[in-house]
């Protein structure tokens, strides 16, 4: 038996912890740079503010009915992630990490399995303060279905679930629930296979099951084929225990406000390109590939989008290198007079150093490489930054040095995140004070 | 002559490090004693929160203390816990006499006690495990 655990509202029911009058008034949370909402309460949800809108777009309304708003705060989301993530793997023999607020699990008891999930939901709840949901069924894309149920019980009302947060989804109303699921909301299926599947007159999963599988692979390939399979009951996803090595690193963030000059573009993707090499080395890695990328609002009334792609000769986790081969990539795409929105740095052809291809012309001996000393500079960058805070020691033709304004300097491309709760489990200055 | 004694004093040290007697506490290395470990029983649920006031000072917590929270601990009666108190968070310790009435009890002759009625939202967050208490001015 596969099960999914799924964090309810996770960035607001996060907010609440440690703000318990939260916990009955209406919350939203705003993405990066508080541009669109990105997590509700349920009070929320029932005001009408839909998931993804843009916030200029509500704002009015949430002023009107009093709609707690705050800025993402991902380092607190994070921490909170990773101690639910720790119960479940302390708790199950086998877990996979999908997402900050979701995880699949492997549940091989017999009997009483429902019961299991209310204790561990309940676990989880007491220790952490974060209401959980768990679907239970034979695959993963069975399982995601089986929570979608708990988190819409007014599609399946024949079930009459009222207030549960597990959901067995076995053979008596698999075939109701599959009926009352649309093709668009399964697991897999994007906008562009649910347009085919509705051309085809499939609707809604149970539909699917019914689909003729050759037909599927050979127009949509095997992914579409699994994903009806799974509906069947054929378990075709495993739950994948160590984490993948990354395929790519990208860091990324859009402008607090528009900006058309190349020296504020360069100085914001310097802050990401050591943000990104501090992160690769972190997991011990090498990149050979690197990616620049800029681009304008999609709204703007002149649309311009361009990304650059360098190879090294040989895998590197210098920031330094890395800058320079950036920056000029960064000249290469730039043009004047667009107004910019987002600039971004993607490191791929990641490999670990015991597999780094070395060059002809390589003056580093292979078997030396940790002793060499630009990695022994990178190295100890990496600890500084860590003991004394992040940009502590940086490259010297960065400026700024973080991506939030900490000095309230007049620096444009900093994010707006104006409504940002402090991170409390992570900075000793930051830890909530309650009155005794 | 001084650069000769450099030189010798290099090679000696070079000496010690590839030669030289195994330690003879090799087989009772223990580790070290690890705070982390003696505070907190469960990671997953502790949390650190900062004291503001001086109504539990009989019970040793100060002002600007540092307490260390386990959310996951059930509170028994005299437990000190974090409560939330109609939206509010506080601490205070936790009582319930023999007639079943609770009350969340200061410890300072200063302040009164709360007594719990159904038409409070009372809610136990957490039970405060440690107290961390500066001795030096930073």
């Amino acid at each position: 038996m596969i099960g999914l655990l799924d964090c309810n509202n996770f960035y607001v029911s996060c907010e609440r912890l440690f703000k318990p009058k939260l916990s009955k008034e209406a919350v939203v949370v705003l993405s990066n740079n508080d541009g669109c909402v990105i997590s509700r309460s349920d009070e929320a949800k029932k005001i009408g503010i839909k998931m993804g809108e843009p916030f200029f777009k509500v704002k009015e309304l949430t002023t009107k009915k009093k709609v707690s708003v705050l800025s993402s705060n991902y380092t607190f989301y994070a921490d909170i992630s990773n101690r639910i993530m720790s119960i479940l793997k302390n708790n199950l023999p086998s877990m996979e990490v999908y997402s900050i607020d979701e995880a699949f699990f492997l549940l091989n008891i017999r009997n009483n399995k429902e019961k299991f999930c209310h204790e561990l939901a309940e676990k989880i709840f007491r220790w952490t303060g974060i209401p959980v949901s768990i679907g239970l069924a034979k695959t993963k894309t069975l399982a995601k279905i089986a929570n979608r149920v708990i988190k819409k019980k007014d599609q399946y009302k024949e079930l009459r679930l009222n207030y549960s947060n597990v959901f067995e989804l076995n053979s008596d109303q698999e075939k109701y629930v599959l009926e009352k699921t649309n093709v668009s909301d399964i697991w897999g299926i994007g906008d562009g296979l649910a347009k085919f599947l509705e051309n085809n007159k499939i609707n809604n999963a149970f539909q699917l099951t019914k689909f003729n599988e050759d037909f599927a692979r050979k127009k949509k390939g095997i992914v579409l084929l699994k994903t009806i399979l799974e509906l069947k009951g054929t378990l075709c996803n495993k739950i994948e225990d160590q984490s993948l090595e990354k395929k790519s690193i990208c860091v990324s963030r859009s402008f607090g406000k528009k900006i058309d000059f190349f020296n504020e573009i360069e100085s914001a993707l310097i802050v990401y390109v050591q943000k990104a090499c501090s992160k690769m080395r972190s997991q011990k890695l090498f990149c050979k590939t690197i990616t620049i990328f800029l681009k304008t609002s999609k709204y703007q009334s002149k649309i311009y989008a361009n990304s650059q792609t360098f190879n090294f000769i040989e895998a590197t986790n210098d920031t330094r290198v890395i800058w320079k081969k950036s920056k000029k990539l960064l000249s290469v795409i730039y043009k004047k007079n667009f107004f910019y929105n987002k600039v971004g740095v993607i490191l791929s052809n990641l490999c670990s150093n015991k597999r780094i291809q070395q060059s002809l012309i390589s003056n580093i001996e292979r078997s030396n490489l940790d002793e060499s000393n630009e990695i022994k500079v990178m190295n100890l960058i990496d600890k500084v930054n860590k003991k004394f805070g992040y940009g502590k020691l940086r490259l010297s033709s960065d400026t700024v040095g973080s991506f939030y304004n900490k000095n309230k300097k007049q620096i444009n491309w900093f994010m707006k995140s104006n409504y940002r709760s402090p991170c409390y489990t992570t900075k000793w200055c930051d830890i909530p004070k309650v009155k005794v | 002559m001084k650069k000769k004694n450099l030189k010798e004093n290099i090679l000696i040290d070079i000496v010690k490090a590839s030669a030289g007697f195994p330690s003879p506490a090799e087989n009772y290395i223990e580790e070290r004693l690890d705070l982390n470990k003696y505070l907190i029983k469960n990671s997953e649920s502790t949390f650190f929160i900062r004291a503001s006031g001086d109504s539990m000072v009989n019970v040793g917590i100060h002002n600007n203390d540092i307490l260390v929270v386990d959310k996951g601990i059930f509170p028994g009666n005299n437990s000190i816990v974090v409560a939330s108190l109609d939206g509010d968070l506080l601490i205070k310790k936790f009582l319930k006499n023999k007639s079943g009435n609770c009350y969340l009890k200061s410890e300072n002759i200063n302040y009164p006690q709360i007594k719990l009625s159904s038409n409070m939202d009372l809610r136990i967050w957490g039970v405060v495990t440690y107290a961390i208490h500066s001795l030096v001015k930073l």
